[in-house]
């Protein structure tokens, strides 16, 4: 194996590593012949590697340095050092860079070159270049640097700003060239925005006593490391001088309305003085007419004021208007505050011979509470008895739906004749069902009634007790009296509801009595209809038989169920009586 | 009518189970009443009753069936008829009569013989499965257990042996 082959193989191995790169990677002799192309390079021409190797390489990458001194192989071959440049093959951009192969005497035996496509990197550039661009045309400073402070981009504003360019400001530290008084304090917005990692604004004074606005915005790496910052500045003296021209003007009309006041006071005192002077004697014409003329004089400063205070009146027309509305809202508020105020003093005074009234009613207070008792006792015994009609109606619904199955199961016996019958069995057994509920929630409601009437009971007996602690305290007999009203008007709601279940039931049950009717008509005819049914006369009427039983029975039950209904209707309006 | 192999039921349950019977087997449904208890009668006898007149047997379908006991149910009895006589089947709730088709009737289960014997079949009722029992062969077969026949079937019942001679 002799010694080329051998470093031409190592020279191999080494390429190898290569075949992954996102490259072209060439290797050629020193008649450009190619020894080796990698995937890559040769995906780019179209071709595989085994069918390039021995080609020449300028007829296959056709750039425009290709055999011209500018070749980067040339180059490289020539002056044993790599060389680089960009070049064109047709539309593609091209970084290409190329090696020096030497055999182990040091001796080129050829080259590497190494092609990258970077067309979109250009014109990302390009792209970064208008941008830049933009930046330039900015009417604001525009500073970029890095950590150490160095300038790493000035826009032309900023430089013109200086009194120089942007290429001679690169490098040099921020803070020479603005000299603000945030420089190189902690007050700098850059150097926060880089702690924070936040934009950054503040309010500072720059070279040449200009006010600025500026703000500073950290700039990072693609690993999200603070790099540097990008800051930029907006000059706000003029905005600051209109600003402390605002505040002087607010100032001297804070002072000649207080001037105004002062006068207007005066006058006031003298027009009392004038008042009285006024019923007084010939002597007083004199003082009078001195009156009258600082009278004047006062008028003569309020004319001046006056003058002044028309110079500000554009500027403060606005302000005026707002205050305006606000004091009318607060003459309303005022006019309605008085109004309360008013109403608590003769409540007050009303209150005061209340306590005394309200001494004597405690007496009145512990019988009321006391009658309020009975009363709830009263009520108590008589929820009672409803709970005790409901827990009937519900079982009578038990009894009917019983009765029902009964019926249908007579029917499904009869067979075609017990038809129409079975249908009304199952709507019989519906309502009783559904007349069960509702008597259920009846008894819910009674639940309800109870728990507020025992509740009642409690307020009743604290009212009085409230009562007989009376001279301690009147308050608590009111406001036990208060929840006592409260819990009636619970009771009452729960009444209501009360009411609505059992109408509920008792419309349930009025539909069962009209079934019941349609029973009575289906059995007749069921009776005729096994008459005509010669084969199974005797089966048929049994069947009928015991259907009319079983109606009878649902009708009279039906018939307990009405008056139970009626009677819970009674007893629910009497004690909403008691309460009413 | 009902198309041929439709079959009315009426519905009960014992337990979480629905269960059905066909409706000619069944006289009447009553709430559970006062039972008089019989001595030396089979465990699932509950007893005799009065109904309306007539003495009728009384027996415990959770029982017989050989259920689980629990403290509830038990509110019903379902009266089938047998002939003349009548036999009381307490179970825990009566639903309503109804009609399965016969297509939503599955009549062989092919489980063990005598279950075969029992059971009708199991039908659909939208998502539930009703069993349908044979109530009228369940008694049957029970009758030779039952008090009045005692004394004769006394060699034939395995149960009835354990009653001592009176």
């Amino acid at each position: 194996m002799s010694k080329t082959t051998q470093v031409d193989e190592t020279a191999h191995v080494y390429l190898q590593y290569l075949e992954g790169v996102q490259g072209a990677v060439v290797a050629i002799n020193k008649d450009f012949d190619v020894t080796y192309i990698n995937d890559f390079g040769a995906k780019m021409l179209k071709s595989t590697p085994d069918k390039l190797v021995g080609k020449k390489c300028y007829n296959l990458f056709k750039t425009n340095y290709c055999q011209t001194p500018k070749c980067v192989c040339a180059i490289a071959m020539k002056t044993k050092k790599q060389a680089i440049a960009q070049t064109k093959s047709e539309d593609i951009r091209i970084w290409n860079t190329g090696s020096p192969l030497f055999d182990k005497k040091g001796q080129v035996i050829g080259a590497i070159e190494y092609l990258v496509d970077i067309t979109s990197l250009k014109n990302e550039m390009k792209k970064t270049a208008q941008q830049a661009q933009y930046l330039e045309g900015v009417q604001t400073p525009v500073v970029a640097i890095n950590k150490d402070f160095d300038i790493i981009y000035i826009n032309k504003y900023g430089a013109s700003m200086v009194g120089s360019t942007s290429d001679k400001l690169v490098g040099k530290k921020c803070y020479d060239l603005f000299k603000t008084n945030d420089c190189q304090t902690s007050k700098c917005a850059c150097v926060m925005a880089m702690k924070s990692q936040k934009p950054v604004t503040a309010e500072t004074v720059a070279i040449g006593g200009m006010h600025v606005h500026y703000t500073g915005s950290p700039l990072f790496n693609k690993k999200g490391q603070v790099i540097g910052a990008v800051e930029y500045f907006t000059d706000i003296t003029n905005l600051k001088e209109a600003l402390n021209t605002t505040k002087q003007l607010v100032q001297y009309s804070a002072t000649v309305a207080d001037n105004i006041e002062g006068l207007s006071g005066e006058i006031l005192k003298t027009a009392e003085n004038i008042g009285i002077i006024g019923a007084q004697s010939a002597q007083a014409a004199e003082r009078l007419s001195n009156t009258m003329q600082q009278v004047m004089a006062a008028s003569q400063n309020v004319s001046d004021g006056a003058h002044n205070l028309s110079k500000l009146a554009q500027e403060t027309a606005k302000n005026v208007q707002v205050l305006m509305q606000k004091m009318s809202h607060v003459n309303t508020n005022t006019t309605e505050v008085n109004k309360i105020v008013e109403t608590s003093n003769k409540l007050a005074q009303d209150a005061s011979e209340s306590g005394k009234l309200a001494l004597k009613s405690l007496g009145a207070i512990k019988e009321a509470s006391s009658d309020v008792e009975t009363t709830i006792g009263e009520v108590n015994a008589s929820v009672k008895n409803v709970a005790g009609l409901a827990d009937d109606i519900s079982q009578i619904a038990g009894q009917i739906n019983m009765l029902a199955l009964n019926a249908a199961i007579e029917a499904a016996r009869a067979g075609e004749a017990g038809r129409g019958f079975a249908v009304v069995a199952d709507a019989v057994k519906q309502l009783a069902g559904q007349a069960g509920t509702a008597a259920k929630t009846s008894v819910e409601s009674i639940e309800g009634i109870t728990k507020a009437g025992e509740r009642a009971g409690v307020m009743s007996k604290s009212a009085d007790q409230a009562a007989r602690d009376g001279d301690v305290n009147v308050n608590e007999a009111v406001t036990g009296s208060q929840q006592l009203a409260e819990s009636m008007k619970e009771i009452l709601g729960v009444t209501k509801n009360l009411e609505t279940a059992v109408q509920e039931s008792v419309r349930y049950l009025e539909d069962v009595g009209s079934v019941i009717e349609q029973v009575a008509s289906f059995s007749e005819e069921s009776a005729s209809a096994s008459q005509e049914t010669a084969a199974s006369i005797e089966e048929q009427t049994a069947a009928t038989e015991e259907v009319a039983i079983a109606a009878a029975k649902v009708q009279e039950e039906v018939v307990n169920v009405i008056e139970l209904s009626k009677k819970i209707v009674t007893e629910v309006k009497n004690f909403r009586q008691l309460w009413q | 009518m009902a198309a041929t192999g439709d079959l009315q039921i009426v519905n009960f349950t014992v337990g979480d189970v629905n269960y059905g019977v066909p409706v000619e087997q069944v006289r009447e449904v009553r709430d559970v009443q006062a039972v008089t208890p019989v001595p030396g009668a089979p465990s699932y006898i509950e007893g005799v009753t009065n109904l309306r007149g007539q003495i009728i047997t009384v027996m415990d379908l959770r029982k017989r069936l050989n259920l689980e006991e629990t403290e509830d149910g038990g509110e019903k009895i379902i009266v089938i008829e047998l002939g003349k006589a009548a036999v009381g089947v307490v179970v825990d709730t009566v639903t309503e009569v109804s009609t399965i088709a016969g297509a939503d009737i599955e009549r062989h289960m092919q489980a063990t013989k005598r279950l075969d014997d029992y059971l009708v079949g199991v039908g659909k009722q939208g998502e539930n499965l009703i069993v349908i029992l044979d109530l009228a062969k369940i008694i049957s077969d029970a009758k030779e257990d039952l008090p009045e026949q005692r004394k004769t079937a006394a060699t034939k019942s395995p149960t009835a042996k354990k009653i001592p001679a009176t």
